[in-house]
């Protein structure tokens, strides 16, 4: 039998396995990363874009931890559209169309150029686990590689069976196959899994539609780049179009609706409610006659469209008529038919906060595995996954962000405490504290970390001080300044209004609505240069600053009860008086915290109250027999 | 609180004169300790759980303490979840005192004011609202407290709050919608709808503070404090209006230079009347003392009523402090009224004019009735004889999340709406949805998205 020895493996090269086998190699471990295919290594199986709200956010996160997207990105990057502009600087997000076909050439590229990573094509058979810990990996070739920690990143490819209307097949996506024995692997060892399901779009030739009749949308010039490592983006941009869906196609969608899995009990996963099928909309939103579709290209030279907002699994020859019922596309050349992809994750409550299994030592899972959708969330879950299995190996604690911190820890506690019963996509919404984990600050955020974790070179962060300085001098310029009566009649802002009278202080002006950190006003504060993203921060740290500070305070009240650690040998059957519910959830997850108990859902504030008080006479317990343990040696 | 391995032990029943006291004693140690103090002739042969026994106690020495009704409850079925035993004693101070210190003897420590209920939370027995009902039980005075306070044991609160609670859950929502996909060719909530909608939250949650503030007004009492130069009658008014010989009442000026304190019930509500110090350059130590005690009282007061004698001119020192009052917590009482050369013009002309003056007699009793309907009316913002109903009641933690709430609310008036970014109405939104939250213990953020893809069609 052929046997080779790794530091690391990682199982799977999409969008988190990528982020898994760099961080690992970067970080000096040698590192096998196991594929199906090594040219399918960072493919964009459903539409050409990264970022948007929320998950622009946890790009600029994977940027200052050291990762690959944000850079990658920039890269290839075709249309950049800052996101939210008309909302305040707290939800603004970066959001980018890609050239996908680019996009993978250039992560297959900088896999083979990383040292200490070699990729293996191959299927795996079975985990190999003894005593509790990973041993190594077998592929249905027989062949063993042996490590001492997996990260485990199989997307959609579990159990894998494509939809596209009564016609199924076995595939992780589209022209592929799926990883078919690895599921009973998983099951043998105890773990519990669950169907999901997601879809998408048909993709038609751009050639073919005519954009005459579509709305065009432009990105934004300049493009804002995601990562710290570019400092501008000069490929050729490209536009995107609108359309929308009108009456009559949602009468077709009715007439052959029994003929979608989705309807007629085919699939049996559950999809993700903010990423509905059309048909899906048109049954659930009867009342709307319209839906508005997005035309993006899928890359500079490609011909191919992805008709975003169409994702379906009717059968091809219905997909067919309902593009031609579509302004624009009434000529449409469809490449390639919409489907619906139905796929096993595991319950993400088996998981620690570290993403490593709460059973099996040094198994780390990542991505759609873990319920998750979308290519952000899987690269920022590769990431952590990565960072904490090589910190495993050299001994060292795990590194888990907080949902004060990151969005990332925003996600992984969701995911550890709540579990994912339908694909799980980052919101805004989901971040409590929203207006400190902003995309202008990640740097501020977590550099630091990605310099601990040596992915941040010095060169980088070095910079990133002087950043931080620059924001520093320019705010307190900002702050020293009160404005004269020759500064207001200046400023076009204010258009001789006479609203501010003379001596009224500049941060005063920048914090009233409409007042954006402009040229004018910062050549009348003699500001340093700065960055757009640099100017984000700036302004969000004056307009918002009572604010943050009000949310500050909230964080130190949130995190003194996440240092109240729940000892893992806590018998929750030993509080009587606990609700039923909360004894059964809380012994199934065993949170960490009294912080993370509390999020658990179906708890009551009776419950948590119960287990606060119990922690403390236990802890003063302890306490007390430790000092009549001493009295009595004495 | 005690460590639970510790036996507690306190009386149930109000301290003072009554025909019978309850003592309850409850831990681990509860049946031996209690055991040890009954006389050997009269223990039963066996504890029969939950009923009540004729036992004679004895002290130490074995002196009779007391005939008594004694019931075991053992844990977990009993109030505190823990082995409880409940004496039914014969009144007096003394007898429950001499109990209590033949149990404090046998390792029994006497308990905190509410460690009971803080047992049963402890051991399951009570959820925390019912603790803290419980808790109000206790300390409620009168029939309707009572009848409140077993009100909110059946959730009267929360299903006040709960509709207000979703409202703004509705309009989270909403906005959330609207941040979160941008993209989206809907408009999810407009400014207007967003304003009259926080304008009616908003209402309902003052409405719901004024009932509250009734609630705490009724537990809690009235401070009314009697303030003013020596020698005008204050301590004649004291006991006029308590009906009953309290305060010493002398010619001389000073006479009293400590606070009293005394209540009457009013409309059901009970008012706390203290007198103090005549106010005024004192001359002796003491009565310095009890001058500055006099406005410490004055400051703390919910109101004050202002005595005034009648039959002489104001004095240099009462016209700078009666030209500054607050109407709507201080009252002129102008006494003395029976006296011949009594002349109320003088004081009134110094008032500002929203300032209530009142002629009385304390000595002759006349003007009193006017006067505890004027109290009546000012604490409650009732008429006197308007009845306080309530469908609720509050405590002061309860009333500080209402308070917290509606602070987060009030930055959302019309003009904060228009010069607050989307995430910064969001935020306050949480903030008062979290208050409200600490009342029923409930979470917010995954509601929020759950109703956001129940209302909308949203995604590409």
């Amino acid at each position: 039998m052929d046997s080779s020895r790794f530091d690391i493996l990682v199982v799977g090269a999409g969008h988190a396995g990528v982020e898994a086998a760099l961080a690992c190699a970067r970080r000096g471990f040698g590192v096998g990363l196991v594929t199906l295919k090594r040219d399918n290594a960072g493919r964009m199986s459903c539409n050409p874009a990264v970022g948007g709200l929320g998950k622009g956010h946890l790009v600029r996160e994977i940027d200052a931890l050291g990762g690959e997207m944000g850079r990658h990105i920039d890269e290839h990057g075709i249309q950049f559209r800052m996101l939210g502009t008309r909302k305040g600087p707290a939800v603004r997000a970066p959001r980018a169309q890609a050239d996908k076909e680019g996009y993978r050439l250039g992560m297959v590229a900088k896999l083979e150029a990383c040292p200490g990573l070699t990729t293996i094509e191959g299927e795996v058979a079975s985990i190999v686990v003894e005593g509790g810990r990973f041993r190594g990996l077998s592929l249905t070739d027989d062949r063993e590689l042996l490590g001492d920690a997996l990260v485990l990143t199989t997307g959609t490819f579990l159990d894998g069976l494509l939809h596209t209307g009564d016609e199924k097949r076995p595939g992780g996506r589209h022209g592929e196959g799926a990883a078919s024995v690895l599921g009973a692997s998983l099951k043998a060892l105890g773990l519990r899994l669950h169907r999901l399901k997601t879809g998408t779009s048909p993709r038609v030739d751009i050639e073919s539609i005519d954009l005459a009749r579509c709305r065009p949308q432009h990105g934004d010039d300049p493009p804002v780049p995601f990562s710290l490592h570019t400092s501008s983006i000069d490929r050729e941009q490209v536009a995107c179009h609108l359309t929308a869906t009108v009456p009559e196609l949602h009468a077709l969608i009715r007439r052959h609706i029994e003929r979608s899995p989705l309807f007629s009990g085919a699939i049996k996963g559950r999809g993700p409610r903010y990423c509905p099928s059309i048909e899906d909309k048109v049954v659930r939103f009867a009342q709307r006659d319209s839906h508005t579709l997005f035309l993006e290209p899928e890359g500079v030279d490609s011909r191919s469209c992805y008709v975003n907002g169409l994702s379906t699994s009717l059968p091809a020859d219905v997909q067919e008529r309902m593009l031609r019922l579509i302004p624009g596309l009434e000529e449409a050349v469809m490449l390639r038919p919409g489907y619906a992809v139905e796929y096993d994750a595991i319950d993400s409550r088996q998981l620690k906060h570290s993403l490593e299994l709460q059973e099996i030592d040094g198994v780390y899972l990542a991505g759609q595995i873990n319920g998750t959708s979308g290519y952000e969330e899987a690269a920022a879950q590769g990431l952590l996954a990565g960072i904490n299995a090589s910190l495993k190996l050299e001994g060292a604690e795990p590194w888990v962000p907080d949902r004060s911190e990151a969005y990332i820890g925003v996600m992984v506690d969701d995911l550890v405490t709540l579990g994912a019963d339908e694909p799980y996509r980052m919101f805004t919404s989901r971040a409590e504290f929203r207006l400190l984990l902003r995309s202008d600050n990640a740097d501020v955020r977590l550099i630091q970390k990605g310099c601990e974790f040596s992915l941040i070179d010095d060169l980088l962060y070095n910079e990133h001080l002087e950043s931080m300085s620059r924001v520093d001098l320019n705010c307190s310029k900002i702050k020293r300044l009160y404005l004269s009566q020759g500064d207001l009649s200046r400023l076009s802002v204010l258009s001789g209004s006479g609203e501010v009278a003379a001596g009224a202080s500049l941060a005063g002006l920048l914090k009233r609505p409409g007042v954006v950190l402009d040229e004018e006003i910062e050549g009348l504060a003699g500001l340093e240069p700065m960055t757009e993203r640099e100017r984000g921060r700036l302004e969000t740290m004056i307009k918002y600053e009572g604010y943050i500070d009000r949310e500050r305070r909230v964080v130190e009240k949130f995190r003194r009860l996440e240092s109240l650690a729940i000892p893992d040998d806590l018998d929750y059957r030993d509080l009587s008086g606990l609700s039923i519910e909360a004894r059964e959830r809380w012994s199934a997850l065993r949170p960490q915290s009294l912080g993370q108990a509390g999020r658990v859902p179906g708890v009551r504030q009776g419950d948590l109250s119960l287990l606060m008080v119990y922690l403390d006479t236990r802890r003063r317990r302890v306490v007390r027999d430790a000092e009549e343990g001493k009295s009595d040696d004495v | 609180m005690h460590h639970p391995d510790d036996t507690i032990a306190a009386p149930a029943t109000a301290p003072g004169e009554s025909a019978l006291a309850v003592l309850r004693v409850s831990g681990p140690e509860a049946l031996a300790a209690f055991e040890s103090l009954v006389a050997s002739d009269s223990a039963p042969g066996e504890w029969i759980p939950r009923h009540l026994h004729h036992i004679r106690l004895v002290d130490a020495d074995g002196h009779p303490l007391d005939e008594v009704m004694a019931a075991w409850m053992p844990g977990p079925r009993s109030y505190t979840g823990e082995d409880l035993v409940e004496i039914s004693t014969h009144g007096g101070p003394d007898t429950v005192r001499a109990v209590l210190a033949a149990l404090y003897r046998q390792g029994v420590v006497a308990a905190r004011p509410g460690e009971f209920t803080y047992r049963a939370f402890l051991n399951g027995r009570l959820d925390l609202m019912q603790a803290e009902a419980v808790a109000e039980l206790i300390h409620s005075r009168g029939e309707q407290e009572r009848r409140l306070a077993l009100h909110q044991l059946e959730g009267s609160l929360s299903r006040r709050v709960d509709p207000l609670r979703l409202r703004l859950l509705d309009l989270l929502r909403d906005l959330e919608a609207g941040i979160d996909f941008v993209e989206e060719d809907i408009e999810f909530v407009s400014t207007d709808d967003l304003d009259a909608a926080l304008c009616r939250v908003r209402e309902d949650l003052s409405r719901l503070r004024a009932s509250a503030s009734d609630g705490i007004l009724l537990r809690e009492g009235v401070s009314v404090v009697l303030a003013g130069l020596p020698n005008t009658g204050k301590s004649s008014l004291f006991n006029a209006l308590l009906g009953a010989e309290r305060a010493i009442v002398t010619e001389e000026p000073g006479t009293t230079r400590d606070l009293l304190r005394e209540s009457w019930v009013e409309g059901g509500l009970l008012f706390r009347l203290e007198d103090t110090a005549g106010l005024r350059e004192a001359r002796a130590e003491a009565e310095r003392i009890g001058v500055a005690r006099s406005e410490d009282a004055v400051a703390r007061a919910q109101i004050t009523l202002w005595v005034c004698d009648g039959s002489r001119a104001p004095e240099a020192e009462e016209r700078e402090r009666l030209a500054r009052l607050d109407p709507s917590r201080d009252l002129v009482l102008v006494n003395k009224s029976d006296l011949s050369r009594y002349d109320a013009t003088p004081y009134r002309e110094i008032l500002s004019s929203a300032t209530e003056l009142l002629e009385l007699s304390a000595h002759a009793g006349s003007g009193l009735d006017a006067l505890k309907s004027r109290l009546f009316e000012l604490a409650t913002g009732r008429r006197a004889g308007e009845a306080i109903e309530l469908e609720f009641a509050v405590n002061r933690r309860q009333e500080s999340r209402l308070a917290a709430a509606a602070a987060a609310l009030e930055e959302l008036s019309a003009e904060g709406l228009a010069a607050l970014e989307p995430e910064l109405v969001a935020r306050q939104l949480r903030e008062a949805l979290a208050a409200l939250d600490e009342l029923s213990g409930r979470q917010v953020s995954e509601r929020v998205l759950d109703e956001i893809f129940r209302n909308f069609c949203i995604g590409k």
